[in-house]
């Protein structure tokens, strides 16, 4: 349990790979999930923050962003959303998300965004 | 009452005359014209002059026999006789028209000079007998010779009076005044050598009189029969001629003459009727001759008349207006020689038909010669009137229907090409009853004529979009034409179709809409293409997305190694990449609006934004980009504007990275902001190339770029159309004004107002 464990969620392994090493540089520790197994890991590992991309094969990234804001001990955890479509923008806030970030991004923005939320 | 007195008078003076022949019996006469004078006066002037007939024959036989019961008798008699003879002529001769037909002259004959006269002499002799002026044995020898006068009188007198009577006009031509007279010289003549006695033949008065019956009128001849009865009469009496033989009492020659006379003066009357007859026959012809021909020449259609050969024999003078042909070059002529050799065998052989059946009439169309050598359609109707005697000919009355004929041929093609067509071809009344339905409309609809002939079109509207009708009808009534129109109607079976339509109405006199007629496309094929490419194109730009977003991740992470380790040259290279990355970033990111557009799947974030806090921002980002060029912003606009603020911004920076494209060597650009109240207009102008007229319009097209010279400037060409898509969302409105080689200036408006 790790003050600086980011969890990733995106089912491209190429964006997870690329988040991970970016990152890891930044001297973060990252756990990932292409969105199989999202739910178990923030309950495992209880990470500072988690990152969830919306549009997962077969699964809304909304949905599970809201199954983990049901739960007592996990509705702490900030979770921002991140979508190539920005009308999501609009809505972020009733899955109970914290934040909204549209693909692509600026990786300054969300190491910024990261920051804010990740003492 | 002169009437009456003149009757008298004439009455009285003509039977003194006659009572000086008296010879068998002072009161007997063998020539007698009171009789005629009585009988043509009470056809005449009726059974009122009575009292003239009644007192002459009083007073006449009263210088005879006194003012005794004698005379009263005889004058009764004469009186009967008159009155009867003109009520049976009157009653089965035909009245004061008894010498017009040979019938009611022998009627006149029989009724008035043989029947009446009996009245007479039976009455004026049994009277002298009773009187005791003559005896039973004279009775039969004075009554004939009064019946016989009477008789005479009757004949001669009579029609005399009663022909002139009906004269009406005294017009004579020279001519005939010289023929009249020199046939009753002739006549005179004649009868002076047969009755002095020089050629005792009184048949030789026969040719005379006939040839005045034939060559002039009645009046001509009763005067003629009266001049030869005068002549045979004095000669006679004094004992000359072929009646005055030896032997012969006076009254017996009288009487003899009587009777040629009568006998003579109904045969020429007879032939006087018949010839009178067919003149009138002939003047009723020709006056109906007369009157046809100028019908026909005053008609404004042409006509023309053919004999039974075929050959023209009278043109009108309509016919050189459609035709050209003077009547000289076309009378004599076959008709047929004018006809088209196509349309021969047709005209032949309906004319053939024509022919064979007496006032049949038959309409044919077929072409014929102009004089200008050209064919022109005629439509023309021909009436068989071989028999008429008035035109004795076949009429043809015809008018030129060239241009019917070539509208009606150019309908029959327009029909020909709407029922090959494939597309929908088929028209409405304005309210969207359908009235025809092409073939290509029975694929398209699957719906069969007539099945929807009569039916509103709404019948293919889906539910959901009837109110379309309503929307187009008021657009038609405005517009007249609507092109390109694009919407989804369902088939019978209930499947959606795309339709691209083209709609046009017809004005009437009163220039109110009152027919439409739709051409509609068939374009679900392609509209479904166009959706799979659109689907694609988002596909595929979702698939970029993902690596590029690695590509980018990766690529930042470097340039900030990079950055720490301060290796400014690879620094340097990895921020170019990253510049490149990015647009390539915003190129995928303008695809996937164009596809979402396309889908229409673009939804759009509205809130109240300040435009100047907008715009200032995005200038400020380009002005730190493009160091070389001075963007300007002038006006101000503090009321909010309501809209998707990123979508707007991105608008903004679409325009003035195009007018910094396009600007070449100038460097400065403008950025104006004002509005109404209505709405707030921004402006981008520059001060660069420019755009030719007639591209303007493409520009907004979806990969329209303009060109410059040789030189293709870089860009898909998409941002401008997503722009415009864009600000049309928003309700607003973006348009371009341009010079060639001076610069453009873009505007687009926002309503103020939430719409």
């Amino acid at each position: 349990m790790n003050s600086k464990t980011i969890l990733i969620v995106d089912d491209d392994t190429a964006i997870l790979d690329a988040l991970s090493s970016m990152l890891i540089s930044e001297g973060y520790d990252v756990i990932t999930d292409t969105g199989t197994d999202v739910l178990n890991k923030v309950k495992g590992y209880l990470p500072k923050i988690i990152l969830l991309d919306v549009l997962l094969s077969g699964r809304d990234g909304r949905a599970i962003c809201k199954k983990i804001k049901q739960q007592q001990n996990l509705k702490t955890i900030p979770v921002i959303l991140i979508s190539a479509h920005p009308q999501i923008r609009a809505t972020y806030k009733e899955y109970g998300a914290d934040a909204f970030l549209a693909k692509p991004f600026d990786i300054d923005d969300l190491l910024d965004l990261i920051q804010k939320y990740v003492k | 009452m002169v009437k009456i007195l003149a009757i008298f008078l004439v009455y009285f003076i003509s039977g003194k005359l006659g009572l000086q022949l008296a010879s068998i019996n002072p009161s007997a006469t063998a020539i007698w014209p009171p009789t005629g004078i009585a009988i043509a006066s009470f056809l005449l002037f009726g059974y009122r002059i009575t009292p003239a007939i009644f007192l002459g024959a009083f007073f006449v036989n009263s210088t005879i026999t006194g003012f005794t019961i004698t005379s009263l008798g005889i004058a009764l008699g004469n009186t009967l006789e008159g009155i009867i003879a003109a009520y049976l002529v009157n009653k089965f001769a035909n009245g004061l028209n008894a010498f017009d037909k040979v019938t009611d002259i022998l009627k006149y004959t029989i009724l008035a000079a043989i029947l009446s006269t009996m009245v007479s002499a039976t009455f004026g002799v049994t009277t002298l007998l009773l009187s005791g002026l003559t005896t039973l044995h004279s009775y039969f020898s004075v009554w004939i010779t009064w019946w016989l006068g009477d008789a005479g009188g009757a004949l001669i007198i009579g029609p005399l009076f009663i022909i002139w009577a009906a004269k009406r006009d005294f017009l004579w031509k020279r001519r005939e005044i010289y023929e009249t007279f020199f046939l009753m010289l002739a006549l005179a003549a004649i009868a002076i050598l047969v009755f002095y006695g020089l050629f005792p033949f009184p048949y030789l008065c026969f040719p005379v009189l006939i040839l005045l019956a034939l060559r002039r009128d009645r009046q001509e001849v009763t005067a003629a029969i009266f001049l030869l009865c005068a002549i045979a009469a004095m000669y006679t009496l004094y004992g000359l001629g072929p009646f005055a033989e030896a032997g012969k009492t006076a009254n017996e020659s009288l009487l003899l003459l009587q009777l040629f006379m009568g006998t003579i003066s109904v045969t020429t009357l007879i032939v006087a009727a018949i010839v009178s007859g067919q003149k009138k026959g002939k003047e009723v012809l020709e006056e109906s001759q007369r009157y046809f021909k100028s019908l026909i020449e005053k008609s404004f259609h042409a006509i023309i008349l053919i004999n039974r050969t075929g050959n023209i024999t009278y043109v009108n003078s309509s016919t050189k207006k459609v035709l050209g042909y003077n009547s000289g070059e076309f009378i004599g002529r076959r008709i047929f020689k004018f006809v088209h050799p196509n349309d021969i065998p047709y005209v032949t052989g309906l004319f053939g038909k024509l022919f064979k059946n007496p006032g049949k009439s038959i309409v044919m169309k077929y072409r014929f010669q102009h004089k200008n050598g050209s064919f022109i359609w005629l439509e023309g109707s021909s009436t068989n009137l071989l028999k008429d005697k008035a035109i004795g000919g076949i009429v043809i009355s015809f008018r030129d229907v060239t241009d019917q004929k070539h509208a009606e041929e150019l309908k029959e093609k327009m029909a020909t090409i709407v029922n090959a067509s494939h597309d929908a071809i088929f028209t409405e009344t304005i309210d969207g009853i359908v009235t025809s339905w092409n073939k290509g409309a029975e694929k398209v609809y699957c719906y069969k004529a007539s099945e929807i002939i009569g039916k509103s079109i709404s019948i293919t509207f889906p539910k959901d979009r009837m109110h379309e009708l309503k929307q187009m009808i008021n657009t038609i009534k405005q517009k007249e034409y609507i092109d390109n129109y694009e919407a989804i109607r369902i088939r019978k079976d209930g499947v959606l179709i795309y339709l691209s339509m083209s709609i046009s109405a017809k004005k009437d006199k009163s220039g109110r809409a009152h027919e439409v007629s739709v051409i509609a496309r068939d374009i679900t094929h392609e509209k479904d293409l166009e959706r799979q490419k659109d689907e694609f194109i988002s596909m595929a730009g979702h698939e970029l997305n993902t690596p590029i977003t690695a590509i980018s991740v990766y690529s930042q992470t470097l340039q900030k190694h990079f950055d720490k380790k301060l290796d400014q040259e690879s620094g340097i290279y990895l921020s170019k990449m990253n510049d490149q990355i990015r647009r390539i970033q915003r190129l995928i990111r303008d695809l996937l609006d164009i596809s979402r557009i396309r889908l229409g799947i673009l939804t759009f974030n509205y809130i109240r934004f300040n435009i100047n806090t907008l715009v200032k921002e995005i200038v400020e980002v380009f002005q730190y980009v493009s160091k070389k060029r001075i963007i300007q912003i002038v006006g101000h606009e503090d009321k909010a504007v309501f809209g998707d603020r990123d979508r707007i911004g991105q608008v903004l920076t679409n325009l003035l990275s195009n007018a910094i494209k396009y600007s070449g060597d100038n460097t400065k650009v403008i950025v104006k902001i004002s509005s109404d109240e209505k709405e707030v207009i921004l402006a981008v102008q520059d001060f660069g190339i420019g755009i030719a007229r007639k591209k303007k319009e493409k520009i907004f097209e979806r990969f329209y770029r303009v060109q410059s010279h040789d030189k293709t400037l870089p860009g898909l060409g998409i941002g401008l159309y997503i722009s415009f898509q864009i600000v049309e969302q928003h309700k607003g409105k973006m348009w371009v004004e341009s010079t060639k080689g001076k610069g453009s200036t873009f505007y687009f408006s926002l309503p103020l107002k939430r719409n």
